[in-house]
C-alpha cells in the first residue's frame, strides 16, 4: 500500500496561506521526483482566495475593506472560484500522486467529498453530495454548504484541497458568494450539531486522515514538514 | 513530421475540457513534460505537460474554448524538424470543425448551438496523435488482407504491409513502402525485401519463416551475436552481406532467402544446396527445443476467447494512453494481466519440476518469447504480478525493444515462471509452443480478428454478431497439470479478458 505522510501544522497554531502553499509546492516537487506523498492538516489565517480562472465578481467587499479587516486576499492556482479560510476550519491539502490508478479528476474529487462526508458523520453532522450540476464538488446539509473543495493537478499530482467548517465563523463568508453559488448558505460542523460541545481541529484532522487512508488506499505515516 | 497535442481525458465521465490558458507561443522551445497549456474542469486545474521536445508550431484552440477530449489543440515540430508551416496532418484539426459545425448547420435557422452542448459528435475522435514512433511492441498485426480497404489511408496501408523496423529504414532512407513488392505475411514488406530493395536486388521469394511461438530460452542469447561486417571464413561466422547498413539494422538474418544473397558470397555446390554452419543461438535454441520434448509431456488446449469487451476498453483509452504513457497500449499487456490473474489462481501452473519435486514459485517472472531476425528470445519481467497495467505495456515494450537491440542484460532472460508467446502477431491462429523448462506451461496467444458469432438474444432466439475474437492455447507438461486443471487455467484468463475490468483505464 503506498504510503502518504501526514503533515499536521495544527499544533503550531494558524498559517497563513503563503506559507501553506511554499510547503505544498515542495511537497508537490518532492512527489514528482518519486518522492513521498504528503497530506498537510492545518488552520488558515484568515484568507478569500480565488481560483485562477474565477473573476473577482463574487467578491462581496472591496480590497481595501478585507485589508482593514486582516482578510488577505489570495489567487490560487486551483479551480473553483472565491472561498473563505479561517479560524475553526479544517484544510486539507493531500499532495497525492494520482498515477498510475487513480487517473481521473472526477473520480479524485468524489473521493475528496467522501473522506468529508465521513468525517463530519463521525461528528454527527449529517452531509450528501448535491444532485445539482452547479452544486457539484462539495458536501452539502441541506441547502447548506459544509465543505469547499478545489484542486490543482500537475503531471497528475494534486495541491491545494479540502476545507471543512468545524466551528467557522460563518459570518466571513458573507464578504464572499462562496463557490459563485448564491442561492445557498455555509455551514458547519457546530451548527449542525448544536447539543454537542465543538469538536476539537484536532479531533476532526485524526478522523479525516483515518477516513482518507481508507477511501484512498494509503497507509497514513507521520511525517515532519519537509 | 509535427506531434498533434491533443486535449487530454481527465476522467471517465469527462468528455471535454476548457482550456484555460496557453503558457507557451507559437514559435517557442517546449521540452517533454514542460507544462503546455493548462485545462479546467469543475474545481479541477490541471496543466497539460508537452508530448515531446520540439517547437510549439500553432495553437488551434484559443484560450477560454471547451473542446471534446482528444481534439488536437496544438502541434508541435519535433526537435531539430523546421519549424515551418507542417503538411496536412493525417488528421485534421478537430477544435475548429467542433466550432464552426453548428453554425454552417443552423445556418437558416437561429442559432441554436448551446456553448455547454457537445460538440458535433464527427468532431470528436481524432486518432492518437503520433504517427512517428515505430512501436517495438509485440503488438498485434492488423486483419491480414492485402489490397487496401475501402476508405483505408496510405498510411494505415503501409502499417498493415510492413512492420516498425521496416517503416523506419524507409524513413531513414527515404524510400515509398508502397512502391516494394512485398513478400511476407499478405503481402507485407519484410525488412528482407527493403534491404534487397535498397540493394538494387530482384525481390526474394516468400521467405521461409522461423516458428516464433517456440518459447526457448537459450541461455547465450543474451550475448551479442557477431556483429554483421565479418566476412572471415571461419566456420562459426554466419554469412554476411556486404552491403554496408547502419547497426542494429544491419545484422543480416541467418535465414534470409537465397536470392537476396549476393552470390558471390556463398559456394552454391551444383546450384541446389548450400551450406552454412548455425549460429551460435540456433543452435542452443535446437538443443533446447529437443530436450524440452524429451523432458515434459506435452499437451496443447484451445480456448477462443472473446475479446470484444477489450477490444472497446482499448479503443477508448489507447490514444490517451499513448499520449499520458509514452508507450502504445496493444492487446498484449491485456493477456498478460489475464495470465497473471490465471497464475495466482492455479498456482500449479507457475511452479516447475526439479528432480522429483515441485517448486512453487511466490513470483510471477513472466517470460515473453521475442521472435528476433536472427532467432529468438524470451526476456523476463520479474514480479509481473506487482505490476499495473501501464507497467506491463511498459516492460513488455521495452524488453522487446532491447531485445532487438541487443541490450538485454544476461539476468533479464533468466528466472522465468511461465512464458507467454504472440504468436497472433504474425497472423497464426493456434499453436502448439514447446515449454521453456524447467516451466510447466506456455500460453500462445493467436490472432485477434472480426468474427461472426451465433450468439442467444434476451428472448431465447439465435443471432449474427460481430466479436474480436481469438484462439488462446496453453501447452502444459502432462506430467505434473492433468487436463482439467490445464483447462481451468485457460478459462480463468478467458474470464479475465472477457468480463474483466480494467478500472485503470478508466
Amino acid at each position: 500500500m503506498r504510503r502518504t505522510e501526514v503533515v499536521s501544522l495544527l499544533p503550531e497554531g494558524r498559517v497563513s496561506w503563503d506559507a501553506a502553499f511554499a510547503l505544498q509546492k515542495k511537497a508537490a516537487e518532492r512527489v514528482k521526483a518519486g518522492g513521498a506523498e504528503t497530506l498537510f492538516l492545518l488552520e488558515h489565517e484568515d484568507v478569500i482566495t480565488v481560483g485562477r480562472n474565477a473573476g473577482l465578481g463574487e467578491l462581496l467587499v472591496s480590497e481595501d475593506f478585507l485589508l482593514q479587516r486582516g482578510v488577505a486576499l489570495r489567487v490560487a492556482d486551483r479551480g473553483g472560484k472565491l472561498t473563505y479560510h479561517g479560524p475553526g476550519q479544517l484544510v486539507a491539502y493531500p499532495v497525492l500522486d494520482l498515477s498510475p490508478d487513480r487517473r481521473d479528476v472526477k473520480r479524485y474529487v468524489r473521493d475528496l467529498e467522501e473522506v468529508l462526508i465521513r468525517t463530519a458523520a463521525d461528528f454527527g453532522a449529517a452531509a450528501t453530495r448535491s444532485s445539482v450540476p452547479e452544486r457539484w464538488a462539495s458536501i452539502w446539509a441541506g441547502n447548506d454548504k459544509l465543505a469547499a473543495i478545489g484542486v490543482h493537478l500537475s503531471h497528475w499530482v494534486t495541491t491545494h484541497g479540502v476545507a471543512l467548517n468545524v466551528t467557522t465563523d460563518l459570518s466571513r463568508f458573507s464578504l464572499i458568494v462562496p463557490c459563485g453559488i448564491a442561492d445557498g448558505g455555509v455551514t458547519s460542523i457546530v451548527r449542525l450539531v448544536p447539543d454537542r460541545p465543538a469538536p476539537p481541529l484536532e479531533a476532526v484532522a485524526a478522523r479525516f486522515v483515518a477516513h482518507f487512508a481508507d477511501v484512498f488506499e494509503r497507509e497514513a505515516v507521520p511525517g515532519a514538514p519537509a | 513530421m509535427p506531434t498533434n497535442v491533443i486535449m487530454p481525458q481527465m476522467g471517465e465521465s469527462i468528455a471535454e475540457g476548457t482550456l484555460t490558458k496557453w503558457l507557451k507561443k507559437p514559435g517557442d522551445p517546449v521540452k517533454r513534460d514542460e507544462p503546455l497549456f493548462e485545462i479546467s474542469t469543475d474545481k479541477v486545474d490541471a496543466e497539460i505537460p508537452a508530448p515531446a521536445s520540439g517547437t510549439l508550431l500553432e495553437v488551434l484552440v484559443p484560450e477560454g474554448q471547451t473542446v471534446p477530449i482528444n481534439t488536437v489543440v496544438a502541434r508541435l515540430a519535433e526537435a531539430g524538424e523546421a519549424a515551418a508551416p507542417a503538411p496536412a496532418p493525417a488528421a485534421p484539426p478537430a477544435a475548429p470543425a467542433a466550432e464552426e459545425r453548428p453554425r454552417e448547420d443552423s445556418s437558416k435557422v437561429e442559432r441554436t448551438a448551446s456553448p455547454a452542448a457537445p460538440p458535433a459528435p464527427a468532431a470528436t475522435p481524432v486518432p492518437a496523435p503520433s504517427q512517428k514512433s515505430p512501436s517495438p511492441s509485440p503488438s498485434y498485426p492488423p486483419a491480414p488482407v492485402t489490397p487496401p480497404q475501402p476508405g483505408e489511408s496510405r498510411e494505415e496501408l503501409l502499417r498493415r504491409r510492413s512492420s516498425p523496423v521496416v517503416r523506419a529504414i524507409a524513413e531513414e532512407k527515404g524510400v515509398d513502402i508502397s512502391q516494394i513488392p512485398g513478400t511476407g505475411i499478405s503481402g507485407r514488406v519484410t525488412k528482407q525485401d527493403i534491404e534487397a530493395f535498397l540493394a538494387g536486388a530482384p525481390p526474394a521469394a516468400a521467405p521461409w519463416r522461423e516458428d516464433s511461438s517456440k518459447g526457448v530460452q537459450p541461455a547465450a542469447a543474451a550475448a551479442p551475436t557477431p556483429p554483421a561486417a565479418t566476412a572471415a571464413p571461419a566456420p562459426s561466422q554466419k554469412s554476411e552481406s556486404p552491403a554496408p547498413s547502419p547497426a542494429p539494422l544491419a545484422a543480416r538474418p541467418v535465414e534470409a532467402p537465397l536470392a537476396a544473397r549476393p552470390a558471390s558470397t556463398l559456394a552454391f555446390p551444383g546450384g541446389s544446396v548450400k551450406i552454412e554452419p548455425m549460429s551460435a543461438m540456433r543452435k542452443k535454441i535446437a538443443q533446447r527445443m529437443v530436450e524440452s520434448k524429451q523432458t515434459s509431456a506435452h499437451v496443447t488446449t484451445v480456448f477462443e476467447v472473446d475479446y470484444s469487451n477489450v477490444a472497446k476498453i482499448r479503443n477508448r483509452a489507447k490514444a490517451r494512453f499513448e499520449e499520458q504513457y509514452g508507450t502504445k497500449l496493444t492487446y498484449l499487456p491485456f493477456v498478460l494481466r489475464a495470465a497473471i490473474t490465471a497464475l495466482k489462481a492455479r498456482p500449479l501452473v507457475n511452479a516447475s519440476i526439479v528432480g522429483d519435486d515441485v517448486v512453487f514459485h511466490k513470483d510471477v517472472n513472466l517470460g515473453i518469447a521475442v521472435a528476433l531476425d536472427w532467432g529468438l528470445i524470451v526476456p523476463v519481467i520479474r514480479r509481473a504480478d506487482d505490476l499495473s497495467l501501464v507497467g506491463l505495456a511498459r516492460a513488455a515494450n521495452d524488453l522487446a525493444s532491447r531485445a532487438r537491440s541487443k541490450k538485454l542484460l544476461p539476468d533479464e532472460v533468466a528466472g522465468g515462471t511461465f512464458t507467454v508467446t504472440n504468436h497472433g502477431s504474425f497472423g497464426s491462429l493456434f499453436a502448439t509452443p514447446v515449454i521453456n523448462q524447467p516451466q510447466v506451461g506456455i500460453m500462445g496467444v493467436g490472432a485477434i480478428e472480426k468474427r461472426a458469432k451465433v450468439v442467444e438474444m434476451p428472448d431465447g432466439s439465435d443471432s449474427l454478431a460481430i466479436k474480436t475474437m481469438g484462439y488462446v492455447a496453453l501447452t502444459f507438461d502432462h506430467r505434473l497439470i492433468d487436463g482439467s486443471e490445464g483447462d481451468a487455467f485457460v478459462n480463468v484468463v478467458k474470464t479475465t479478458l472477457e468480463e474483466g475490468t480494467w478500472p485503470e483505464l478508466d
